[in-house]
């Protein structure tokens, strides 16, 4: 191949990102320097907006819960997805049942699962409380979306518990694993415990990775469940950087602090990513030493 | 491997000629049917118009009914394609990003904020003043049409302005013993205590999205304290007034549902239309969703004062104005097609299509006789009479703040609630949100 068919090849992918990305990117950039309510003229405010976000405690409460929502995806929802993974590469009876089960919830909208999980978690209407209600433990009952407290935490409940994806691409990775690995370790006497922590786990640790990176990207995108569940709410105790940027755009007008947040979102992501691929490396070095 | 390369070449120019063309689309069907600067059809002018009131809702059916009609009698001359959508923020912002980009739709309804002017200063309206003669002049009062006036040019036809009234369950009042809504704001909150005795809790609040419920209460209790012009624009909001209605306020979460932190409008109307709380202080749309059982349950009432002259007995806190205004044409087949349209709209005629059929309370002068009144149902037609008695007026604080503090009001009222802010630090919060 000729490196004129290469760039030919390459061209409409190029166009596509550098009108899609590239083009916004830069657009963002030169509003995050602005002050503009979305009509008319902008001002420039060189860094004023940058200066705003960080003595805005909200924005503050927005990072951290950003963060919070990464932590989750990372020590929960990959490891649930993990040990689901596990269980079901042994076949036990009505596996694929199971596994069709855990999936199921991917292919439903989340603004469709935001909704179910705000009236499971209803303060007076939610099944949770209801249930604590119907086996004598009524001071369990607690309004787990309007307290400051758990409102975070509940946000993050469907998100962790629907495993499917991360659990199908876990398992997708350990039926390459060769059966001779296994039957040898049977012979030697392993446990099913040890064949998992010896031979499973380390030879789906690409898969583990590429888990834990496309978690990190989603809950830094998340967006639904805050917004459907709580609002962000109460106080902004469960706002998210997301929503952040939104409400600032769409409901205070304010385009460029928006724009100015959108910027530390994205350098919050790429740090974000840096970390990882770092603690990727890192756990690969220690690996092969 | 040159005819391969011609090829390629061939398919690239393709591809670019079918992105640039599909771009080039775009724009003409907007110069066609929208944006301010489209040349006119010859034969048929044809408008777009944009607006949130689809058919499911009585508003949608009225406004259909009125633009059918329009347009059988304009056959042949003008034509107004209706384009809906339902969401009302999302279609605000749609409208904003037009006229960003030069391409104002034809005809659009919005919430008018005097602390929000930049759709009338962006230019690119129609400004009426020219059109305005005495008999369509007359339809509406001066105050309205001096409120839409900026800048001297009325970029904007006052058509919905709907007082915001109290609804009461008169089965849920009998119940703990209450025989009439409160006149006074001491009764009123004996009439909570008494409610809330018996069982019931008595109001729906809710402090989610525009916290609406919630904020007509605000709006009642601080124009109740200092008056109808407590929140004018220019005003101070960080007053004792201010936070003694949020001292007030913060009260009232004592009488309401444990949902209404965090709750939404839905979540807080159903709470009234299920029977589940007393009262709710909300605008007409919601006799549409009253069932045929509750109706003669329910009531409606004009706000308590404070008895001390500060309102007039049956004020109204009213939901912001919602006119229409229209792209700046440069065609004047079509600019005169506008004018005639949006004279039919605001016509004694479409105006009672709109208030019975639509349930739509409107700027626009109109008088209903009793078989009118009693044609829009009983609880409408007590609306009517209620709202159209009230001596005075304001609007809801959430639609006359500045958008950063519209963005900032429901969580200051969920701080409030939780003891998060203090009422003082609650009115300082919202000032210095609404600088």
């Amino acid at each position: 191949m000729t490196s004129r068919q290469i760039y030919i090849y390459l061209a409409p992918a190029l166009l596509f990102t550098a009108l899609f990305f590239i083009f916004p990117l830069v657009f963002l950039l030169y509003v995050s320097v602005q002050e503009w309510n979305g009509i008319g003229s902008m001002n420039f405010v060189a860094f004023d907006n940058f200066r705003y976000l960080l003595g805005d405690p909200v924005f503050k409460a927005a990072m951290i819960n950003t963060a919070l929502w990464i932590l989750a995806g990372i020590l929960l929802h990959t490891p649930l997805g993990l040990l689901m993974a596990l269980l079901l590469f042994r076949k036990p009876r009505g596996w694929k049942l199971f596994r069709v089960l855990f999936f199921l919830p991917n292919v439903i909208s989340t603004t469709a699962l935001a909704f179910l999980w705000y009236f499971v978690l209803h303060v007076s209407l939610g099944l949770v409380n209801n249930l604590f209600k119907s086996v004598g433990l009524e001071s369990w009952a607690h309004p787990w979306l309007s307290d400051p407290g758990t409102a975070v935490f509940a946000n993050m409940i469907p998100f962790v518990l629907y495993i499917g994806f991360t659990m199908v691409i876990f398992l997708t990775q350990m039926t390459t694993i060769s059966p001779d690995l296994y039957e040898a370790a049977e012979i030697d006497g392993a446990t099913n415990v040890q064949k998992d922590r010896y031979i499973t786990i380390p030879m789906v640790k690409g898969a583990i990775a590429i888990n834990v990176i496309f978690n990190t990207a989603f809950c830094l995108k998340m967006f639904e469940y805050p917004l459907l569940m709580t609002g962000g709410g109460p106080a902004d105790s469960s706002i998210n950087m997301s929503l952040y940027i939104y409400r600032e755009m769409i409901t205070a007008n304010r385009y460029g602090i928006s724009m100015s947040a959108g910027l530390m979102a994205i350098l919050m992501g790429a740090v974000a990513m840096l970390l990882v691929f770092g603690a990727l490396g890192l756990t690969e070095r220690r690996g092969k030493a | 491997m040159k005819r391969k390369w011609l090829n390629v070449k061939a398919t690239l120019i393709l591809v670019l000629i079918v992105i640039v063309a599909g771009c080039g689309a775009g724009n003409t069907k907007e110069s066609a049917t929208g944006g301010g600067n489209g040349a006119a059809p010859k034969q048929q002018v044809e408008l777009s118009m944009l607006s949130s009131w689809s058919t499911d809702t009585e508003r949608g059916r009225a406004l259909h009914a009125v633009v059918e009609k329009f347009n059988q009698e304009n056959e042949g001359n003008i034509k107004v394609k209706l384009d809906i959508n339902a969401d009302w923020p999302s279609l605000q912002q749609k409208v904003k990003t037009m006229i960003a980009a030069g391409q104002t739709p034809d005809l659009f309804n919005y919430n008018f904020n005097p602390n929000d002017l930049s759709r009338q200063e962006s230019g690119e309206l129609l400004d009426f003043n020219p059109f305005m003669n005495e008999e369509w002049k007359s339809r509406f009062t001066e105050q309205d049409l001096q409120a839409m006036t900026v800048d001297g040019q009325l970029t904007s036809i006052p058509f919905e302005k709907a007082g915001i009234l109290f609804y009461y369950n008169k089965e849920l009042f009998a119940q703990a013993g209450i025989e009439s809504f409160p006149a006074t704001w001491d009764e009123f909150f004996q009439v909570c205590e008494q409610l809330k005795s018996a069982g019931i809790t008595p109001i729906s609040l809710m402090t989610s999205d525009d916290a609406w419920h919630t904020t007509n209460l605000f709006t009642y209790l601080a124009a109740s304290i200092a008056g109808t012009s407590v929140f004018e624009p220019g005003q101070s909001l960080d007053t004792p007034e201010v936070t003694q209605a949020a001292q007030y306020l913060k009260q009232m979460f004592e009488y309401t549902t444990p949902d209404a932190l965090g709750g939404n409008y839905s979540v807080s109307s159903n709470n009234f239309l299920i029977g589940n709380t007393a009262m709710i202080i909300d605008g007409p749309w919601l006799i549409g969703s009253i069932s045929e059982e509750m109706i003669p349950s329910i009531g409606i009432a004009a706000s308590p004062t404070f008895g001390d002259g500060k309102v007039q007995p049956g004020f109204t806190v009213t939901d912001a104005h919602t006119p229409w205004s229209a792209a700046k044409q440069t065609s004047p087949e079509k600019e005169e097609a506008v004018v005639q349209f949006l004279k039919f709209m605001t016509s004694e005629e479409s105006s009672k299509t709109f208030t019975i059929d639509g349930r739509i309370l409107l700027s626009m002068r109109l008088e209903l006789n009793e078989e009118e009144v009693s044609e829009a149902g009983p609880i409408l037609g007590q609306y009517i009479k209620t709202n159209s008695e009230a001596p005075e007026s304001i609007v809801n604080i959430v639609r006359i703040l500045k958008p950063a503090a519209t963005s900032k009001l429901p969580s200051l009222l969920e701080g409030l609630i939780l003891d998060k802010f203090t009422p003082e630090e609650f009115a300082k919060e919202l000032e210095a949100a609404n600088l």
